[in-house]
């Protein structure tokens, strides 16, 4: 069964310590979630609330129909895995599965059965008898959700639950949580700082910084469309390419100016209707987004080739335009060399446009 | 100086035996000789027989092994008008040091468990507070203890003075224990919340078993420390409880003909050597706890 996650002008830490501040939240039922941010953005903190392990100074949690502000972590249905796994070491697997069942009085039986399936699910029947300290990171990690799954918990909470594993076993288990996820169809709500794990794993995306979210959306809408520089900077690997400049009006139509550039921007699809009078702005350009050669019929800059990254299915070329650096994406076969005079085609269609004082999208 | 680039090295450095190791060990050895002395004059005495022992050559060997002054200062040797022995006094001890041990390092485990991990209102100053009294002499509680005991008709009984050793115990059980569990992953005990372990569960299930090494530790510092008291026996005990070590100084400073030094030294070897067997068989855990959060297992 899934249930529904509400946050409501949630408050944590009291004055210069607030690491939350009147955040609402509303996750549907049967939503992956994820929560991303730099470290110290309150992130953890704030899943932390939704386990009941810490207290709001301000505001209300419902999961489903009931308010748990105030309710202990058991009775709330929920379910937490941990970056360090936090598997009980004095007890083997199955001891370490069936521990929250014992507790809750369930017959020894009912324990077994559920102990059974939850280890056939996850690939654990050949470890139940051994102790964490003879598993490896990767099975630690499923003994640990496991232990959400096992007490069919209406809510999974993680996290960062794949930082402390390699680069290999990261991507396996991603697939696994993915996969659980469309078997069981439970609410999860997953924290973490790997953009690749949020854009892979979520259904929507919310980023935040500074204990306040700064954009609540599907991965493709928050890759294609940031609210904000924050977001348009912290999304993206290599970064987005940012052009400083001005926007301009003249003769009611709207343009973007900067020693780099000179371009119409009618074709951009603005929030609202383009902001009146002149103002300083920012033009970002995904890497893939920029493109190489002439005759695009877009706005052309030249420019000269720095540095190749070849990463195999791709190729990444930063080059030099006047003082600034952009990098884009070109194919893994791509065959220029450091110092080649390049021309880049900028679509402003395809682009994003960001105030510079207030760093909203416009 | 040596070559430090020799054009033949190979495999391990050799490690040979350097002056500077040889005085080491020398010294070492030499320290432990000063030490062990004290033991080995009241061990050969408490073999010798009087005669013997007029003779002024205490480091002389028996020369038969005489039990006779053990017997006695077992059983029969006297203090004042009781000629009882060590005996009485060793089993007082035992009926004090086994519940004043057990109580202080089971109430100092729960006490740093909940200060660690529960955090109510005012811990740290709780914990301050602690800290601090362990540091201050206990004879300046004395009085107003003695008043306390009184207070509650315990004083000169056996629940008072385990009562007074649990109490003075307290600030060191719950001061190791507190920082052994600020060694475990506050993820452990979040995790037992989550699953819908309370206060009680979480402590038996998952916080004493890990404190394993430091239930060992702290049991052998309020075991040795509570069986060597002898001040807090002598004002709180009573004269049925008196523990061995006051028992012990009432033999030893009784003045009735001749002193009985190999009687005297019997009974002080056998007032040390549970401590001492204690230390002997618990050893390696003893270290073990000492170093333990230092190495994450």
């Amino acid at each position: 069964m899934s249930v529904p996650v509400s946050l409501r002008s949630i408050d944590i830490g009291y004055g210069t310590t607030a690491v939350v501040r009147d955040l609402d939240l509303e996750v549907a039922s049967g939503e992956f979630l994820v929560l991303l941010g730099p470290s110290g953005c309150g992130k953890s903190t704030l899943l932390n609330a939704i386990a009941g392990l810490t207290e709001l100074a301000d505001g209300e949690i419902w999961i489903g129909e009931r308010n748990v502000t105030w309710a202990d972590p058991k009775d709330r249905g929920i379910g937490m895995v941990f970056q360090s796994y936090a598997l009980y070491p004095n007890m083997d697997v199955e001891k370490n599965l069936s521990f929250g069942l014992t507790v809750a009085g369930v017959p020894k039986a009912e324990v077994a059965r559920r102990v059974k399936r939850t280890s056939a699910i996850l690939q654990l029947d050949d470890y139940l008898k051994r102790r964490p300290s003879a598993l490896s990171g990767g099975q630690r990690q499923r003994v640990a959700i496991g232990r959400a799954l096992v007490r069919d918990v209406d809510i999974f909470l993680f996290d960062e639950p794949l930082s402390n594993l390699d680069a290999k076993l990261r991507a396996e288990l991603r697939v696994e949580i993915k996969k659980l996820h469309q078997e069981l169809g439970s609410t999860m709500i997953y924290v973490t700082h790997d953009q690749v794990e949020a854009m892979t794993l979520a259904d929507r995306i919310a980023i935040m910084r500074n204990g306040v979210i700064q954009q609540l959306a599907s991965p493709r809408e928050i890759y294609h469309r940031p609210a904000n520089l924050f977001v348009a900077g912290f999304i993206g690997s290599p970064a987005m390419n940012l052009i400083d400049g001005t926007l301009l009006h003249a003769e009611g139509r709207c343009r973007f100016q900067s020693d780099l550039i000179s371009a119409d921007l009618s074709a951009y699809p603005f929030i609202s209707a383009a902001p009146e009078g002149d103002r300083a702005a920012i033009v970002g350009f995904r890497p893939e987004q920029i493109m190489l050669g002439q005759g695009s019929g877009h706005p052309e800059i030249p420019a000269v080739v720095s540095v190749i990254e070849a990463m195999g299915p791709d190729t990444v070329l930063w080059c030099t335009a006047g003082r600034t650096t952009l990098s884009l994406r070109m194919p893994g076969d791509f065959g220029g060399r450091v110092g080649d005079r390049i021309v880049l085609g900028l679509d402003l269609a395809q682009a994003s446009l960001f105030d510079k004082a207030s760093g909203a999208r416009l | 100086m040596q070559d430090p680039f020799p054009s033949h090295a190979r495999g391990p450095r050799p490690q040979g035996l350097t002056l500077p190791r040889i005085g080491l060990y020398g010294l070492l050895v030499v320290a432990a000789l000063f030490f062990l002395l004290p033991a080995y004059v009241m061990i050969v005495t408490s073999f010798k027989s009087m005669d013997e022992i007029r003779a002024a050559q205490i480091f002389a060997l028996p020369h038969m092994l005489d039990w006779s002054a053990w017997s006695k200062a077992w059983s029969s040797a006297c203090a004042g008008v009781n000629c009882t022995g060590v005996s009485v006094g060793f089993f007082n001890s035992v009926k004090i040091t086994i519940p004043a041990t057990i109580l202080s390092v089971l109430l100092g485990a729960v006490t740093g468990y909940a200060l660690s991990f529960w955090r109510p209102p005012g811990s740290k100053l709780l914990f301050a507070a602690i800290t601090i009294g362990g540091f201050i002499p206990l004879q300046i509680f004395l009085f107003p203890v003695v008043r306390g005991t009184a207070a509650l008709g315990l004083y000169n009984s056996l629940a008072g003075i385990v009562l007074v050793h649990v109490i003075f115990g307290l600030p060191l059980t719950t001061l190791l224990f507190r920082n052994y569990y600020a060694s475990i992953p506050v993820e452990l005990f979040k995790a037992a919340r989550v699953d819908g372990a309370g206060f009680w569960r979480i402590f038996v299930s998952l916080m004493l078993p890990l404190s394993l090494p430091m239930l060992i530790v702290a049991g052998l510092m309020q075991m040795t420390g509570i069986w060597n008291d002898f001040l807090l026996g002598l004002v709180f005990a009573g004269r049925d409880n008196l523990p061995m070590t006051v028992q012990l100084n009432n033999i030893v400073t009784t003045t009735t003909g001749q002193r009985e030094y190999n009687v005297h030294m019997a009974a002080t070897v056998l007032t040390a050597i549970v401590p001492l067997v204690a230390y002997f068989v618990s050893g390696r855990w003893f270290v073990r706890g000492i170093t333990a959060g230092s190495v994450k297992g």
